[in-house]
This record gives structure tokens, sequence and C-alpha cells, in this order.
């Protein structure tokens, strides 16, 4: 379990963020969604340990982990490959920084994510979505069981994120590490995530927790149900108010 | 290959225009060969000398190489050494760039005064003469890696160790490769020139020699060598990149 406990933060003169509290549990999907601006990126950089916090906690089951860093796996917005590794390099260098590497494992989940073809390619021959597959390979094979993930889909086109979020869904089923997720898109948000984290702005402070209720293994056609539009209309409330 | 032939004619044929000209020129104009030798007059040279060249040359070979590899190793370590220290970075950056404001003629007979007649005043010269485009390039390489990157290399527990040589030094290996092709070219110069004050063998030596005894033809010759020996050298440098960084082909970054 990982606790965000009463973290605050500012830059300058500038307060980002304000007492913000959360809990991710074992095996937990949690999307923050809010305002650009308003300090997400951030939040992620404190869990990261790269930030010292002005004040509160984080902690990952027993270990205080505030300003440490190795703790956490994370993928950024845009896919950040090395472009002078191979594919299947890339996606083990999490795993290279701790200092075990499992090839056989990589390559395994290299072949379901459907880029079995490509293990050997330079990543400027993959287009965006592959990349952005390889990079989320990437972040699931590193020893850490807890992932961030800063809007990984953000830079894809509408289908190739619909397909993406399927892929992604598919595949965490299968593995159930825990996920705290950037997203600004409440579909996204609704279809993927056990919990929903709306922060507000300036500064950024957790307005309200959302327990999305569909039930697991979800397929798209829940994105057009009742239930949806009415959740989706609930959280976009929240998040304008 | 096919490539290199369809670039490569135009520069050759403006050579082959050059040499036909002098060729001529000498003719029309009836030039002594003390002044200035026709392209023949240096091929016939070439093939009496041969035999005596090939030792200079072999020695001025084995200089060059010593020097250029002792001097990218400075190289390398006093960008790795800067940019690992940024205070020193500070201090120091200046001197880098003084560094090579000295005038090596000048500063090569004191250090024949200083260090005699052995290779170690020519290794320092050469050494002195390559080590700062790779300082330079390879510098400016580390501090430009992708910011991206390395925010993602520290998210993931990097240590700074983890970062320099699995980012940052690969990072930098393209702009590393144009510092060395600089200094390949500039090493072959600074050998012939370290030869000139005092040396037993050497490229440089047989030029001396040539000149002062208005053997034109000769000196020629070494310069014709000294020419097609850096354009090797710099070769050998490009085929090196292109088998290294077998990712760059299109420039791509990600
Ligand atoms: N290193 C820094 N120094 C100064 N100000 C910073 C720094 N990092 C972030 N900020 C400021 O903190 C605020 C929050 O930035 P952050 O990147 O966390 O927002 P975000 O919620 O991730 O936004 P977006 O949704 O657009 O990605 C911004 O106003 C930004 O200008
Ligand atoms: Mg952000």
């Amino acid at each position: 379990m990982l606790s965000v406990k009463q973290i605050s933060k500012h830059f300058g003169d500038k307060i980002v963020l304000e007492d913000i509290s959360l809990e991710i549990a074992e095996g937990e999907f949690v999307s923050l969604i809010g305002p650009s601006g308003s300090g997400k990126t951030t939040l992620f950089n404190l869990i990261g340990g790269l930030l010292m916090p002005d004040g509160g906690e984080i902690w990952k089951n027993e270990d205080n982990i505030t300003n440490t860093t190795g703790h956490i796996s994370y993928m950024p917005q845009h896919a950040s490959l090395f472009p002078w590794r191979t594919i299947l390099q890339n996606v083990l260098i999490g795993q290279e920084l701790q200092g075990r590497k499992e090839e056989g494992l990589a390559k395994e989940m290299l072949q379901k994510a459907g880029l079995g073809e490509v293990i050997h390619s330079y990543p400027h021959e993959l287009s965006g979505g592959m990349k952005q597959r390889a990079s989320f390979i990437r972040a699931l094979l590193s020893p850490q069981s807890f992932l961030c993930l800063d809007e990984p889909f953000s830079a894809l086109d509408e289908f190739t994120r619909l397909d993406m979020q399927k892929w992604l869904l598919h595949i965490w089923e299968d593995n159930q590490q825990s996920i705290l997720f950037i997203t600004h898109s409440i579909d996204e948000a609704l279809f993927l995530s056990d919990k929903i984290v709306v922060l507000s702005a300036g500064p950024a402070k957790v307005k309200r927790v959302f327990e999305v209720p569909f039930a697991r293994p979800r397929d798209e056609q829940i994105l057009l149900s009742e239930e949806f539009l009415k959740w989706k209309r609930m959280v976009l409330e929240e998040v304008q108010r | 290959m096919r490539q290199i032939f369809t670039k490569g004619w135009r520069p050759l044929a403006a050579i082959l225009l050059f040499i036909v000209i002098w060729q001529v020129a000498t003719r029309v104009f009836t030039i002594e060969e003390w002044l200035l030798p026709a392209p023949t007059d240096i091929l016939s040279e070439a093939q009496h000398t041969w035999e005596e060249f090939l030792f200079h040359f072999v020695a001025t070979v084995k200089l060059t190489i010593g020097g250029f590899i002792i001097g990218i190793s400075v190289g390398l370590a006093v960008a790795i050494l800067l940019h690992m220290l940024p205070r020193v970075r500070e201090t120091f950056y200046p001197f880098l760039i003084l560094s090579q404001n000295i005038p090596i003629i000048v500063l090569a007979p004191l250090l024949v005064i200083w260090f005699g007649f052995g290779s170690l005043p020519k290794l320092i010269i050469i050494t002195l003469s390559c080590f700062f485009p790779i300082a330079v390039s390879a510098l400016g390489g580390f501090q430009q890696t992708s910011r991206e990157l390395v925010h993602y290399m520290k998210m993931m527990g990097a240590t700074k160790r983890q970062l320099f040589w699995k980012l940052e030094f690969p990072h930098a290996l393209p702009s590393i490769f144009s510092g060395l092709k600089i200094s390949a070219t500039y090493s072959v110069m600074a050998a012939v020139i370290s030869e000139w004050l005092g040396a037993q063998e050497g490229i440089g030596v047989f030029m001396t020699l040539a000149t002062s005894s208005f053997r034109t033809s000769r000196v020629f010759v070494a310069i014709i060598v000294v020419m097609v020996l850096s354009l090797t050298f710099f070769g050998l440098i490009v085929l090196l990149e292109k088998l290294v960084l077998k990712w760059n082909k299109k420039g791509g970054t990600v």
C-alpha cells in the first residue's frame, strides 16, 4: 500500500499542493484528475522522491520513502524510449537499474503486447501507439510493484487511445499491480479505475474521491451505458464546481 | 559503395581538372622544378624515394596514432570531469579555451627545452591540439541530454553513475564522433609539425630535409601523403561511427 500523508509543496511564493492525502491499496487502480497546472506532475515527482515536500510524508507499506528514489516505476507522457536501444533492451532498462534482467519474461510480455515482431527494432521504427505500449511494458517489467503513469495516452489520437485503454486494462487485469494514473479524460478515468481522485487548482487539494462501481473485467460496452453517463455527469460536475 | 561513387565524382573530377591545369601550366610557362614541380615530376620522385620514405611514413603514423589515443583519452576525461563537477566546470572552462590560444609553433621549442628530444614533447603537442575538439563536443553532448529521459531515469531511481553510463554517454556519442573527426585530422598535422623540431625520423623530418636542399618535388610528395593520411584517418572514424551509431541512421530521437 502507498500512502501520501498531508503533503504540501510550494515553488517560490506559489503554493502548488496543500495537504494532499491519498491511499492506493495493493492491486488498486487509482486515477487522478484535475485542471492543467494544478500540480499532478509535481505530486508524482514527490512520490518518485525527486522533490522534498514542505510538509507531510510518503509511505510504502512500512517504509517512509519521502524524498528517496527507486521505489516506484514510472511511465511518462511521451514514451521516452532510448533511441540507441532496441525495444527489448529498452523495456529491460528498469530491471537493469535494479540489477537483474529477465529477458525471457520481457520477450513474452512484448509478444503479448503485439510487439513480438519488433523486439529488435529501434524506437524510431515504431508508431506512436507501439512506442507507448513498449513504454508501458517497460514500466510493468521494472521490479517496483507500484506504477505511476503520467497522462500516458494524451499524445495519441482518439482511436489509438481507445485501443490502448482496452489493451492496458487487459494487461493490467493479468498483472494486478497498483497504479496511480494521471489523466485529463473523465471517460478514461471511469473506464480504467477503481477510484477517482478529483483535485482542485491553486493550490491543489483533494476535492472528492469517487469509488467506481463497474465490475471487472470491463469491456468497452460500458462506455455507452446509462450508468456510465450518469457517473460521467457526476464527476464532471465535481470537476467544474 | 554506389552512393560514394555517385556523390564522389564531382570532387574527383575537380581534382583531376586541377591536376591537368597544373601540369599544362608548368609546361607552358616552363616553370623550374625547384620552384613548382609538375605532377608528373612529383610522381616520378615518389617512385624514386618511396623506399626511403616508407621508414619516415611509418614513424609518423605511429606517432599520430599514439598522440591521437592519448589526446582523445585526455579530452574525454576532461569532459567527464567538467560534466560531473559543475563548480570545476565554471572555474576551468575558460582555461580550456585559453589552452587553444597558445601558438604551438612557439610552444614546441620550449617543450623540447623542457623535455628533451624524446617522444614526450611530440606527444604533448599532438595531445594539446586534439584533446580540445573532443572535450568541447563531448561536454556539449553530455549537457544536451534530453530532459525527458533524465527525468525518467531519476524517477526510476538511477544512480549518478547509471545516469551517466546508461544515458548521458550514449546520448553524447554522435557529438563525440564529430569531435573525433576533427581531432583525427588535427592529429596528423600536429604530428608533422612536432617532427619539425628535432626528430630522427618522420614525414616532418623528411620535409625539412627536402626543403633545405630545394628538392621541391620531395616536399610535394610529403604534402600529398600527409593529405591522404589525414583523409584516411577521417574515413576510419566515419566508418567506426557508422558501425557504432547504427541506430542513428535517420537521426531519429524519441
Ligand atoms: N520545478 C518547478 N519550479 C517552479 N515551478 C514549478 C516547478 N514545477 C512545477 N511548477 C509549477 O507548479 C504548478 C504545477 O505544475 P504541474 O506540472 O505539477 O501541473 P500538472 O497538474 O501536471 O499540469 P498538466 O496537467 O498541464 O500536466 C505549475 O504552475 C508549474 O508552473
Ligand atoms: Mg503534468
